[in-house]
């Protein structure tokens, strides 16, 4: 086989046509980023923005993610372009950052808007505190599907606080004894081991938390005892315990 | 004499001895017992935390001799169930509203208001709620306290009480008593029982805001605070109370933060004050001078 043209003159020529297809591949790409559809159209215009979840309750001190979809003037739906800016009508209240990670901060109302230029969107938010959604059935159990002795709603609370594992378990613990005494205290005599093992529950998050321990104690005490029924039963409990002697719980406490 | 020299003489050389291990061990060995008494209107979780507040003084040994803690927990149910009545009224008088029993728990806890605070910012509406609360536990406070001796639940638990006292000293226990406000009504009356029959000074006593007249030990002492209102709506009605000695927290009106200014934990013994180390300095002085039990 014979070449019409020298090596060098191959090489040259192939490197004009890389350049030649390059550009062609870059032109097309160009303008589809520039609005343009494949026959050269203008791109549709974004007419709105819309947020969701449209109107979530957000729990104090809890984050809720906000996401947002664009409209555009040929009916299409997707994400927003880039620029995409997330605000809060009332900081106080719920605060939201760049992403739409919003948190509530305390009780109220906020409206989150995300916006692009003069486009925007919004979702009515309420925050709420955990007492807004606590379980207040008329019987004094309240559901616990999981088994575990801790009311459903208590179990939340414990865990929207934040402790490590081991902390969370010793809460646990003692809410699941304050939930027996309640629920089971009939004499004097079981209400009396029922306050040794609450008291037990105690020392196991006293051990790791100190003197924070209360903070959390108090609170268990407060939302697991939130209905006429749970705190009748709990003043029967205390009577029953009281007037006797509790040496400190030692040794091993934790369950 | 001779006695004291025996006494010197196994002082001296107990540390030499195989026991003084087994006297460093925490509950081994007579040691010292540290009891708590517990105020009005707390409840077991209440009571224990105040003895978890004194076992964080002196932890588990002092003198190289282990410490052991114990609550008496003494009945408050009376002043509880009239709060609890308050609160059904006003539930009753405007149902859903407040139907948030939750809310309680800040006045029978001592009138701080974490939890009542949640709830009024989200329902401005239950502030009054809230005060009215308040309100019926101090004007219930003095009439309890009053008649507490009356209280057929008296006798019984300062039996119990004294009954623990008397066995603290024939286990050769050095014991010292710490009473908060109506528990110092049941700790006087236990130093009156037990005492006579103590030959040394074996059981010492400190009292934290208390409602009492006196205190029965002539070496005990007692802290009370210059703003605990609970001590103070006492002392209008029973006229004779031990004054204020030390300066308390500066109140901001039933605030959340104080409340009324009693709680043993939330007041006394909070390190932001200047109470807690007064009331150190007291029980230390206490402790220090506690004698050994003699048989």
């Amino acid at each position: 086989m014979v070449f019409p043209f020298r090596r060098d003159e191959a090489q040259l020529l192939h490197r004009f046509w890389f350049v030649i297809v390059l550009s062609l591949v870059m032109f097309a790409v160009s303008s589809c980023g520039n609005g343009s559809d494949k026959t050269g159209t203008p791109a549709a215009a974004l007419r709105s923005i819309s947020v969701s979840p449209e109107s979530p309750t957000i729990l104090m001190g809890k984050q809720q993610q906000f996401s947002a979809t664009a409209t555009y003037s040929d009916g299409s739906t997707k994400s927003p372009p880039a620029g995409l800016i997330w605000t809060s009508s009332n900081t106080a209240v719920a605060t939201v950052d760049g992403s739409g990670l919003a948190k509530g901060v305390a009780p109220g109302n906020a409206t989150i808007s995300a916006a692009v230029d003069s486009v925007n969107g919004t979702s009515s938010t309420k925050v709420e505190t955990v007492l807004a959604t606590l379980d207040r059935s008329t019987d004094v159990a309240g559901p616990d599907k999981d088994n575990n002795g801790v009311r459903d709603d208590i179990d939340q609370v414990i865990a929207g606080f934040g402790l490590t594992a081991s902390q969370t378990k010793g809460l646990t613990q003692f809410a699941a004894a304050l939930q027996v005494a309640i629920l089971n205290s009939p004499d004097r005599n079981t209400a009396y081991s029922n306050a040794v093992e609450l008291h037990r529950g105690q020392e196991c998050i006293f051990s790791q938390l100190r003197a924070d321990s209360t903070k959390y104690t108090k609170q268990v005490k407060a939302f697991t005892l939130n209905t006429q029924p749970r705190v009748m039963a709990f003043v029967g409990f205390s009577r029953d315990a009281s007037g006797a002697v509790y040496p400190q719980p030692t040794g091993t406490v934790c369950h | 004499m001779l006695r004291q020299l025996a006494a010197l003489t196994v002082s001296v050389l107990l540390p030499l001895t195989p026991l003084a291990s087994a006297a460093q061990t925490p509950g081994a060995g007579p040691g010292y017992v540290i009891c708590y008494i517990n105020g009005l209107s707390t409840d077991p979780i209440g009571a224990q935390d105040g003895l978890d507040a004194l076992s964080a003084l002196y932890g588990t040994q002092y003198n190289n001799e282990p410490v052991s803690y114990t609550l008496f927990y003494a009945p408050t149910d009376g002043l509880t169930q009239d709060v609890v009545n308050a609160f059904a009224q006003r539930v009753a008088s405007s149902p859903g509203l407040t139907d948030r029993w939750e809310l309680i728990w800040d006045t029978l806890d001592g009138g701080g208001g974490s939890i009542s605070d949640l709830a009024i910012a989200e329902n401005a509406s239950l502030n009054g709620l809230v005060s009215d609360l308040r309100t019926t536990f101090l004007n219930d406070v003095s009439i309890k306290v009053k008649s507490l001796n009356a209280n057929n639940e008296f006798q019984p638990a300062l039996d119990q009480f004294t009954s623990a006292l008397t066995m603290y000293y024939t286990q050769q226990k050095k014991t010292l008593v710490v009473a908060h406000s109506q528990g110092n009504v049941y700790l006087n009356a236990a130093y009156d029982t037990v005492k006579p029959q103590l030959k040394t000074d074996s059981l010492r006593t400190v009292h934290v805001a208390t409602p009492t007249a006196t205190v029965r030990d002539p070496q005990g002492g007692y802290v009370t605070s210059t703003t605990d209102l609970v001590i103070q709506a006492l002392a209008l009605t029973l006229g004779n109370v031990e004054p204020a000695n030390t300066e308390g927290p500066i109140l901001a009106a039933l605030s959340s933060d104080s409340g009324f200014g009693h709680g043993f934990v939330d007041i006394y013994m909070n390190p932001n004050y200047k109470l807690l180390p007064a009331i150190k300095a007291l029980a230390d002085s206490n402790v220090q001078t506690l004698q050994s039990p003699s048989p």
